[in-house]
């Protein structure tokens, strides 16, 4: 559920291009710093859990994110 | 004097963009102002603020007119990127005429995102230091719209912010100027923005007595030159222009709508709002202007105010008017339609000016009824657009902190 929830943010507002594969890091799919620290205000925001900078970094991969915020409860909004 | 352009490279306005409370584009914003119709109405944005009206961009959709790239601008900038856009698309460059390195982008502002900060203070109040947004430096910083546009454009060459408060976007038109005529830009797109309607400006304002109170009538609170004026109404938008060497854009067949002929800026030195009460920082600015173009006084056909529709301002500006121009030339302030568009005003007004001259139309001052309070007999062009032969024409901005900004156009 996170992984789609993922991906599809990273298609449209990250304009990361292609299929994304969820095993790929933030590094390899090109998601620069100041982006992901902006998907991590977003996910505070948006889905009410709190990422710490070294839970997102440049090597976290998107099914690594998808796993931390299962674990933290997080709910995507309807 | 040497005549027009003083033997130097003529530079000339071949693209304008615009989004005005009179529109979201230049045509639709020429085509209000040319009408007469007040863009000022009651704002939902300004609900409970002492003065809750004002000119507001209202037909502008950032998201489709940007794409998502503009969640990461504040609206000074996305108003700024959507004017250089089109100002780009009508010069409308041939892949290979312009070399990016050598084109420059001077944007003006006089209070860049202060609606980012006002958020961002509102969610650090509420949640500390981890509710703030990573990315509200560089939404809010002075020197991003005209970063925004290089960046998106691709544009290499310098990248400037100008601020002299409501002069702005005049001053960067002015600088733009020398760079292209020193040889250090081949282009340069010019010109100002400005987004701060909000409670807060709108309460700051109220409390100089700057605002129009005029609430029972927002569509006629904006009277430039009127005798029953009581202050100005907030506005916001863009406006950017393309500027490059008349040699440059005639080998790419660009017919330009205007020459940027000259330039003069002053400080009053005299007061932090106030104007000078016999306008001689505004004069002085006035005679740099014409007297870099090469040209006298009476060449000039048509006089774009400033006049914001302060009691004060707009008598002084008058008064000056009278004095060097004479009673009988048409003076017009298109802030009756777009209210004070402030750090962008001085870029929109120098665009409607090049396109004045262009199709030989001088726009009516809106609500303008009769001289008076101040305000000595000037020709006020008022009640419906005027045919006119505008060879020359001058466009005046002035700003708080006493800086005073003249541009002198004319036909290319």
């Amino acid at each position: 559920m996170f992984i789609a929830y993922l991906t599809t943010l990273l298609s449209t507002a990250y304009k990361v291009p292609g299929e994304i594969d969820p095993q790929k890091s933030f590094m390899e799919l090109d998601v620069d710093s100041l982006s992901l620290a902006e998907l991590g205000a977003h996910l505070e925001d948006e889905l009410g859990v709190s990422v710490e900078e070294e839970e997102l970094s440049a090597v976290t991969t998107v099914a690594e994110l998808a796993e931390l915020l299962e674990a933290r409860g997080a709910v995507i909004p309807a | 004097m040497s005549g027009p352009g003083n033997g130097r490279p003529e530079v000339v306005v071949t693209g304008i963009g615009m989004v005005t409370p009179a529109g979201a584009d230049t045509a639709t914003s020429w085509k209000a102002v040319c009408a007469g119709l007040p863009a000022a109405a009651a704002d939902p944005r300004l609900a409970g603020a002492p003065v809750d009206f004002s000119c507001a961009v209202t037909a502008f959709d950032a998201e489709a007119s940007l794409g998502v790239e503009a969640r990461r601008m504040d609206p000074f900038t996305q108003y700024a990127l959507a004017a250089a856009r089109e100002a780009v698309a009508d010069a409308a460059p041939a892949d290979g005429d312009w070399d990016p390195d050598r084109v420059g982008v001077l944007i003006g502002t006089a209070v860049a995102g202060l609606g980012t900060w006002q958020e961002q203070a509102r969610r650090f109040a509420q949640r500390g230091a981890r509710g703030v947004n990573p990315l509200t430096v560089p939404k809010a910083i002075g020197n991003i719209a005209p970063a925004t546009v290089a960046l998106e454009v691709g544009l290499r060459g310098p990248a400037l912010g100008v601020a002299t408060a409501c002069a702005s976007g005049t001053t960067a038109l002015g600088l733009a100027l020398d760079l292209l005529r020193a040889d250090r830009c081949d282009v340069v797109l010019a010109g100002g923005t400005e987004a701060v309607v909000s409670p807060l400006v709108s309460a700051a304002f109220d409390r100089l007595q700057a605002l129009s109170r005029r609430r029972d009538d927002p569509a006629g609170a904006s009277r430039p030159f009127d005798r029953r004026r009581d202050g100005f109404v907030l506005g916001e938008g863009a406006a950017v222009l393309v500027l490059e060497r008349t040699a440059a854009a005639r080998a790419r067949g660009r017919r330009p709508y205007a020459a940027l002929l000259g330039y003069g800026e002053s400080s009053d030195a005299y007061h932090l709002t106030a104007p000078h009460p016999e306008g001689a920082g505004a004069r002085l600015a006035l005679r740099r202007a014409l007297d870099d173009a090469g040209l006298a006084a009476s060449d000039v056909a048509f006089v774009n105010a400033h006049a914001t529709s302060t009691p004060q301002g707009d008598a002084v500006e008058a008064a000056l008017v009278a004095d060097l121009f004479g009673p009988d030339t048409p003076v017009t302030s298109v802030k009756g339609v777009t209210g004070h568009m402030m750090g962008a005003a001085g870029a929109a007004e120098a665009a409607f000016t090049a396109l004045s001259i262009d199709r030989g139309v001088v726009p009516p001052t809106a609500n303008f009824e009769e001289a008076g309070a101040g305000v000595p007999e000037i020709d006020v062009v008022h009640g419906g657009p005027r045919r006119a032969d505008l060879p020359y024409a001058v466009s005046n901005s002035f700003g708080f902190g006493g800086h005073n900004a003249v541009v002198v156009l004319g036909r290319p």
